[in-house]
């Protein structure tokens, strides 16, 4: 091959940028972040499929094309209905409880930070007393969740850890929503005023179209912090509403650990956010060509 | 349509009085400016009208139905925003269409249809309807904004300062789109501008505040030729108003007015005026800019001038000036007054304004030379706008 066809090459590919010494050293710091936050993953990922003996004997670095072992992935995914590792009806769990809170979540946060933004009441003193939520650990509500969950007859539901989730996706996802809402001007609610409308029309025609992407990102992370949650779930969920994070912390028990099942179940725990996170992303996408409100 | 009514209205933010006391009538289907320098409460005045502010006291009327404490959706006004306020995320036409859906009024989607239509077609932005506001240019913005408020035909058009965000040109060609459009709907509109040239030409009258306090209320003509106290004489006319400080000398039968280095005779039939009025001592001598005429020859008409700097801008020279200690300027046909820094000269005043010690406007002396032109052509043009509204 020609000199000039290796170099068309190289810039078909996209590598001409690295003719710029800064260039490398950017591309260099990019890999050695992507490599800390990929090696643990690809590491997890190695485990899940690889058996006991060969985890605990010396691995190789690299997995091995030709003796991939999906048992793992099988085992937690059985046919038949069974209790231990049944990871199709965790996820299924997981995704209902974190699917309705984020719903719950974004539904309450949206026209609560709306309010604060128009300023309604204490809204001052209640928009911070709302952050305080947050500063306890989560821990420390699982007493009173357990008794008020009991009481309205909702532990062990779906719906109990969805709406106990509450407790701290709500205050996070109003500051974020009322971070994007509160930079859109207040003149333009004041044209829906003039226009003829009122506050619900201004939430409907003017909030919520302007601060969709917000909105998503808000969505995708309460989604994200529901599904990852564990704490609670131990205490407010039965065998039927086990969730995926339960059903990971199972192979940690007195008598061992079983690493390679543990990896698989985290390495599918992982793909439901990731797809979420790819639909959401679209969202965001479109909703920053909305553009600037003024000239 | 209405007419607006503000009865000792004002508003305070906190310790600030934005709005003091302000007593306004505007009538129905008037053509309304508020003129003042920034800060001066017009947009304070303008929300309260249109409900996007309370009044810390006072009334508002529309006609006679008492509206102080109604939402701005149901006082029935539309409004232009200093920067427009159109909703980014709707296109032209969805902003076009918006108030139409909110109307009370149940309008078919054909009838929405046509009526943004319509409005596009007046303001030429049919082929912008389907763009989002940011692809807009400045002045198709405004038109889209405009758009938006003469959609419907509310008691009131409310407009703050909607032609500020535009270049020269533009501004000139939407002041007399406007103009037009208020002739052809005549609906009662409040214009807020701190352009007095702009409010010279589209007002049946003006509103001149200050501090939030109304200064005058009066015809373009009214406020330019008879302002009421200096402050006005000061605001309207560009360059500004000369003033100069002096006291009555009566000898004679004839009447001077002196200061330390300028002795005055002021014209008869002021005189007349002054003394009918029974002006005190102390008085203050305003002259425009333009009523200045540099002359040959000293006399009891003239001032003395010591000669600062000229600046030349083609059709005038602009020629600063002291006389008694304090700068006046003088516009001139543009002579060779260039290397004259230094000189005295002598300027004769066409036409003086005289201020009591109240600061009230105590008479004006008939011009030699005559009424200002651009003000008779504002007068004119009012008129035919007046005839084309009877039609
Ligand atoms: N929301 C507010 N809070 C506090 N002060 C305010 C508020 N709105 C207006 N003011 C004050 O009231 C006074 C009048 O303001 P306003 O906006 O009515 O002036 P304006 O005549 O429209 O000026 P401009 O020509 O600069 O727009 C100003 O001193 C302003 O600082
Ligand atoms: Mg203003």
């Amino acid at each position: 091959m020609s000199t000039e066809r290796l170099e068309s090459l190289a810039k078909r590919f996209g590598f001409h940028f690295l003719e710029n010494p800064r260039q490398i050293l950017v591309v260099l710091g990019i890999g050695l972040v992507l490599l800390w936050i990929l090696l643990p993953v690809y590491w997890t990922l190695a485990i899940s499929m690889r058996t006991t003996e060969e985890i605990f004997g010396s691995p190789d670095l690299l997995l091995n094309p030709a003796s991939l072992n999906f048992e793992n992935y099988r085992i937690l995914w059985p046919v038949e209905d069974q209790q231990v590792a049944n990871f199709s009806r965790f996820i299924v769990n997981s995704a209902i409880i974190a699917t309705l809170n984020a719903v719950l979540t974004t539904v309450l946060a949206v026209p609560a930070a709306y309010a604060f933004r128009l300023g309604v009441g204490y809204s001052k003193h209640i928009f911070f007393w709302i952050l305080t939520n947050r500063m306890a650990p989560p821990a420390a509500f699982l007493l009173p969740m357990f008794l008020l969950t009991s009481e309205l007859n909702i532990i062990g539901t779906h719906w109990g850890l969805a709406i106990v989730y509450l407790i701290f996706n709500l205050p996070l996802a109003i500051w974020l929503v009322y971070g994007i809402i509160k930079a859109i001007p207040e003149e333009i609610d004041e044209a829906v005023y003039v226009d003829g409308g009122n506050d619900f029309t201004v939430l409907k025609e003017v909030i919520v179209p302007l601060s969709k992407p917000g909105i998503a990102v808000s969505f995708l992370l309460v989604w994200l912090f529901a599904w990852n949650h564990y704490a609670f779930t131990l205490m407010l969920s039965d065998d039927s509403t086990m969730t995926i994070t339960q059903g990971i912390a199972q192979f940690f028990t007195t008598v061992g650990t079983s690493w390679n099942l543990m990896a698989a179940g985290t390495m599918l725990s992982m793909l439901p956010g990731l797809v979420l996170a790819a639909i959401v992303q679209k969202h965001i996408v479109t909703g920053l060509t909305f553009g600037a409100v003024k000239a | 349509m209405a007419q607006v009514r503000l009865e000792g209205v004002s508003k305070s933010f906190g310790d600030i009085e934005a709005v003091s006391d302000v007593d306004l009538t505007v009538e129905d289907g008037e053509f309304f400016v508020l003129l003042g320098p920034s800060g001066c409460g017009k947009t304070t005045t303008l929300r309260m009208i249109a409900g996007l502010e309370r009044p810390s006291e006072g009334t508002i009327y529309f006609d006679d139905a008492d509206v102080t404490d109604d939402e701005p959706a149901e006082r029935d006004i539309s409004m232009v925003f200093q920067n427009y306020a159109l909703y980014p995320h709707k296109t032209v036409r969805e902003n076009l269409a918006f108030p139409l859906s909110l109307s009370r009024r149940d309008y078919s989607s054909e009838e929405i249809d046509s009526e943004t239509e319509r409005v596009a077609e007046l303001l030429e932005i049919t082929d912008q309807l389907d763009k989002h506001p940011k692809n807009l240019s400045g002045g198709q913005q405004q038109r889209v904004a405009l758009g938006r408020a003469m959609i419907r035909e509310p008691m009131a058009f409310l407009m703050d300062e909607p032609l500020s965000n535009l270049d020269a040109k533009l501004r000139i060609q939407m002041r007399s789109e406007l103009k037009r459009l208020h002739r052809k709907l005549g609906v009662t509109t409040v214009y807020v501008t701190h352009d007095q040239t702009e409010a010279m030409s589209l007002a049946d009258r003006i509103c001149v505040l200050n501090d939030g306090r109304v200064q005058q209320v009066g015809t373009p003509h009214e406020v330019f030729s008879r302002p009421r106290n200096t402050w006005i004489a000061g605001f309207i006319g560009d360059p500004p108003m000369n003033f100069l400080h002096g006291l009555l000398e009566r000898s004679d039968g004839e009447v001077f007015v002196a200061g330390d280095a300028f002795r005055y005779r002021v014209p008869p039939d002021v005189v007349e005026e002054l003394d009918a009025r029974e002006v005190a001592e102390d008085v203050t001598l305003g002259i425009r800019p333009r009523d200045l005429e540099v002359v040959e020859d000293p006399g009891q008409d003239t001032f003395p001038a010591t000669v600062l700097t000229v600046e030349p801008t083609g059709e005038r020279s602009i020629l600063t000036a002291e006389v008694d200690g304090r700068e006046i300027k003088i516009e001139t046909e543009p002579r060779e007054f260039m290397g004259m820094q230094g000189e005295t000269i002598s300027v004769h005043p066409q036409k003086t304004y005289y201020y009591d010690e109240a600061d009230q406007l105590a008479t004006v002396s008939s011009a030699e030379g005559d009424v200002v032109e651009a003000v008779e052509v504002t007068d004119k043009h009012v008129e035919e706008v007046r005839k084309d509204g009877d039609t």
